[in-house]
């Protein structure tokens, strides 16, 4: 039995599998340009959510690397901070200790002590970015207040009451020349010492805040990313600085002043020892921000790529498929015209 | 047998010769006509050996017929919903550009770690709410999407239901009359065609099941059984709603007072565009609404302020009318509702500081009490929040527990893989439809071929008839002339 097949149908075929053809070039052709899928969506099915949590994962980790820049900077920031204060700091070391040995004048000594107290006040000050790098979460407020200056500070005031009460004379009075070794050091472990503990320092010294600041350098890691003012060993650097340039050594007599020299140059070291130690544990979280930055470049290569296997198309697939489907339409074509003569009216 | 008896045969031959390529060129003209079948008529031997043509018949094939009334139903109804649920992905558009709300999260995430690590830089601040204000905006307008995809398919609804109504009074006089000419023997092959026609165009709106009955009656019924038509057209109704919000349910189909679309109808129909419109409109745009309220309810339970003295919880960075109570899981319409806290916003005047140190639900809710620049605590803490895993009503679909970015891109997915079911289902239908039309039109249909062969038979016939008239008259002419 022979099929029947009905003249309009034998041009339905060509027309369906020409539209057919066409849609699918068109959508190639598209492909092809922009080097993605034409519709997402429909060609991923519900793969289109990993496509779109990757995203997600690949923004953070974007974020880490961009809030990772800020870190490292202040990190740096603080770092070099770190070595000048340890640089001054040391130079005054070996004032004092040439004035210790040798014997240095009076006035050369305070002056050297207003130096590095100076010094380290404003390095303490530095602010980048116009937020206070040593004030803690107080990053608006300059953390320390000037030592010498006129009217005097509220630290110079403070430690000219603690003389005052202590030995019943003003400082750099010529009753000061009395002071033994004895009570120079009684009142060095007692008043002024507490001069510099938690409540006096914060009244009279600095605002900056304890709380230092914390930033989180990876979605499991969080690291302390500044150092605060309030640290000991600034304490005792300005303590053994304040002692030689606040307390009127040119007065004493120069047994008080070697004690007082000497127990400025033990504080003094202690404040250095400090400083290294602050410098080595900003050292290892600069380390540690760097460590998590490569992995972070690491793994947010390895999501692009993942992305990209997701979305992109094969260009080399997409231009053998482009070469089939012209070949392809160009057959429909002729074949149209073909069928369009193969009609019995023609031979009648 | 005499002369007259054969001019009598050569005659009724001629007549033949007419009716049939009357026949050939009624089919040559139908060749192009959708849902026209092939006309044939048999010759008949009478008991005096003359020949008549006989009534006309038409080529039908019901199975065939019904298959690709089934076929067209089903894949209209999948076309319908593959469509709605394109104008859904409006929400997502490509993943490559952040319009998604899965997307904004992620951003949002990092625009606040970025502020974490520079608390005191305002601009940093303002450009993480202004993440907020898009994220908020991106539900605002998914909402928007969703609910006038509903309204479209209402409308749709209303529309197919308009034309059912009026294909069904078609089909009630079209109906009459073709039983009325087969009772009376008149040819009624023609409006059988077209009856065929209306049926298939009313496949198209509601899925269709044909009954024949005696005297070429035919019966239909929904595919679930509803009568539509039966001796009489009954009535499809529908009530449109002119507008819709995430709470509105739309109204259900009725055809002859039995409900037919929504949830619990005792007889709802499987195919169609109306089962189509009503399986988006009740079902796949409502889970999708819910989902985004979901989202919603998470973003604003995220970035809640509380306090402990007295203990209390307000929403903070995003807020609703319902503040400040934080809205119950599976709350409807907070994707629509969901915005920015003025306090917050500083296109309304707000401090975008007050998402570093709290106190957005009031000053008692202040989390950096010495207002200290650096402050990073509130940024951290709501860093965790939104990257810890918080809880999800089950009524969207998505499971329970998950952080907020993965439900949100597990929305994301929900709707790809929809998307991409009624997309290849209505392909796959599409091919389906496709070749039943083409073996329904081959059985049924004409071939122009074909008919002129015919053609060729009849003239052929017709020229042997007048052959034997001429000869019939040349013999009478030489017996007359002899006579004579």
């Amino acid at each position: 039995m022979t099929a029947y097949i009905t003249t309009s149908n034998m041009g339905a075929l060509t027309q369906i599998s020409m539209l057919r053809l066409q849609d699918r070039l068109s959508k190639a052709q598209g492909e092809l340009a922009s080097g993605r899928l034409a519709d997402v969506g429909i060609s991923l099915g519900s793969q289109q959510g990993e496509s779109v949590s990757l995203r997600q994962t690949l923004d953070e980790l974007n974020a880490f690397t961009m809030s990772n820049a800020v870190v490292s900077t202040r990190l740096a920031a603080t770092q070099s901070a770190l070595t000048s204060i340890a640089t001054t700091g040391s130079g005054f070391s070996s004032t004092l200790m040439t004035a210790l040995s040798t014997g240095t004048s009076a006035t050369v000594l305070q002056q050297s002590a207003n130096q590095a107290l100076a010094a380290v006040t404003d390095v303490l000050n530095t602010s980048t970015a116009g937020s206070y790098l040593f004030a803690g979460e107080n990053t608006s407020a300059k953390p320390i207040q000037a030592f010498d200056q006129t009217p005097p500070s509220a630290a110079q005031q403070a430690l000219v009451t603690a003389f005052q009460s202590a030995f019943g004379v003003a400082i750099g009075s010529a009753g000061a020349n009395a002071i033994t070794p004895n009570q120079m050091q009684q009142f060095l472990e007692n008043q002024f010492a507490a001069e510099f503990n938690d409540t006096n320092w914060k009244a009279n010294w600095s605002v900056a805040d304890d709380q230092v600041m914390q930033s989180q350098v990876s979605s499991s890691q969080s690291v302390s990313t500044s150092v605060s003012a309030n640290d000991q060993s600034f304490r005792d650097i300005a303590s053994a600085s304040s002692m030689l340039a606040g307390l009127g050594i040119e007065a004493l007599n120069a047994d008080t002043r070697q004690t007082l020299i000497g127990a400025a140059a033990r504080k003094l070291q202690t404040g250095l020892t400090g400083v290294t130690g602050l410098q080595s544990s900003v050292g290892l979280t600069q380390q540690t921000v760097d460590e998590s930055g490569a992995r972070t470049t690491q793994e947010s290569n390895f999501l692009s790529s993942r992305v990209s296997d997701l979305e992109s198309v094969d260009p080399a697939r997409l231009a053998i498929e482009i070469n089939g489907l012209k070949t392809q339409l160009e057959t429909t074509y002729s074949l149209t015209a073909q069928l369009q003569n193969l009609n019995l009216v023609k031979y009648l | 047998m005499s002369l007259l008896t054969s001019l009598g045969f050569a005659r009724a031959s001629l007549i033949n010769s007419g009716e049939l390529s009357s026949l050939v060129s009624r089919n040559i003209a139908n060749a192009g006509v959708d849902g026209a079948t092939r006309k044939t008529a048999a010759t008949i031997s009478g008991a005096d050996g003359g020949v008549t043509v006989g009534a006309v018949q038409r080529i039908v094939d019901s199975s065939l017929y019904q298959h690709v009334l089934v076929a067209t139903s089903q894949q209209s109804a999948q076309a319908m919903l593959a469509k709605s649920l394109d104008t859904l992905n409006q929400t997502i558009g490509d993943p490559a550009t952040k319009n998604s709300p899965a997307a904004l999260i992620g951003e949002l995430l990092s625009s606040l770690q970025q502020f974490s690590v520079t608390p005191s830089d305002l601009s940093q601040a303002q450009s993480t709410v202004a993440t907020a204000r898009q994220l908020a905006a991106s539900l605002n307008s998914g909402t928007q999407t969703i609910q006038s995809a509903r309204l479209a398919a209402d409308v749709s609804i209303d529309q197919d239901v308009a034309n059912l109504n009026k294909q069904l009074a078609q089909f009630d006089g079209l109906n009459k009359s073709i039983i009325a000419g087969t009772l009376s023997g008149r040819d009624v092959t023609d409006q059988s065609d077209q009856r065929d026609k209306l049926v298939k165009d009313m496949s198209k709106i509601i899925g269709i099941t044909v009954v024949p009955r005696a005297n070429n009656d035919v019966a239909i019924y929904t595919d679930s059984g509803v009568p539509l038509f039966e001796t009489s057209a009954r009535q499809v109704k529908f009530a449109p709603t002119s507008a819709f919000g995430p709470s509105t349910s739309g109204s259900a189909v009725f055809v002859d007072d039995v409900q037919v679309t929504g949830v619990g109808a005792p007889m709802a129909v499987q195919s169609g565009e109306i089962a189509g419109a009503a399986q988006f409109r009740d079902g796949a745009a409502v889970d999708y609404q819910k989902q985004l309220d979901e989202i919603a309810r998470g973003l604003i339970t995220t970035f809640a302020e509380s306090t402990t003295s007295p203990p209390a919880t307000a929403p903070g960075l995003f807020t609703y009318p319902g503040a400040p109570v934080l809205p119950l899981a599976g709350q409807t319409g907070l994707a629509s509702t969901i915005r920015l806290a003025a306090s917050v916003d500083p296109t309304k005047g707000g401090d975008a500081l007050l998402l570093r140190d709290g106190g957005i639900a009031g000053a008692t809710f202040k989390a950096n009490p010495t207002g200290a620049a650096g402050f990073s605590d509130r940024i951290q803490q709501l860093i965790g929040s939104l990257t810890g895993t918080q809880s999800f009503s089950p009524t969207a679909q998505l499971g329970v527990s998950a952080t907020l970015a993965d439900y949100s891109a597990a929305s994301v997915a929900w709707l790809g893989a929809a998307r991409k079911q009624a997309s290849d289902d209505a392909d796959y239908k599409g091919t389906v439809l496709q070749t039943s039309t083409l073996a329904l039109s081959n059985e049924t249909g004409v071939n122009l071929d074909d008919q002129m062969m015919r053609l060729l038979d009849v003239e052929r016939s017709f020229q042997a008839s007048s052959k034997l008239i001429s000869t019939i008259d040349s013999m009478y002419n030489s017996l007359f002339s002899a006579i004579n």
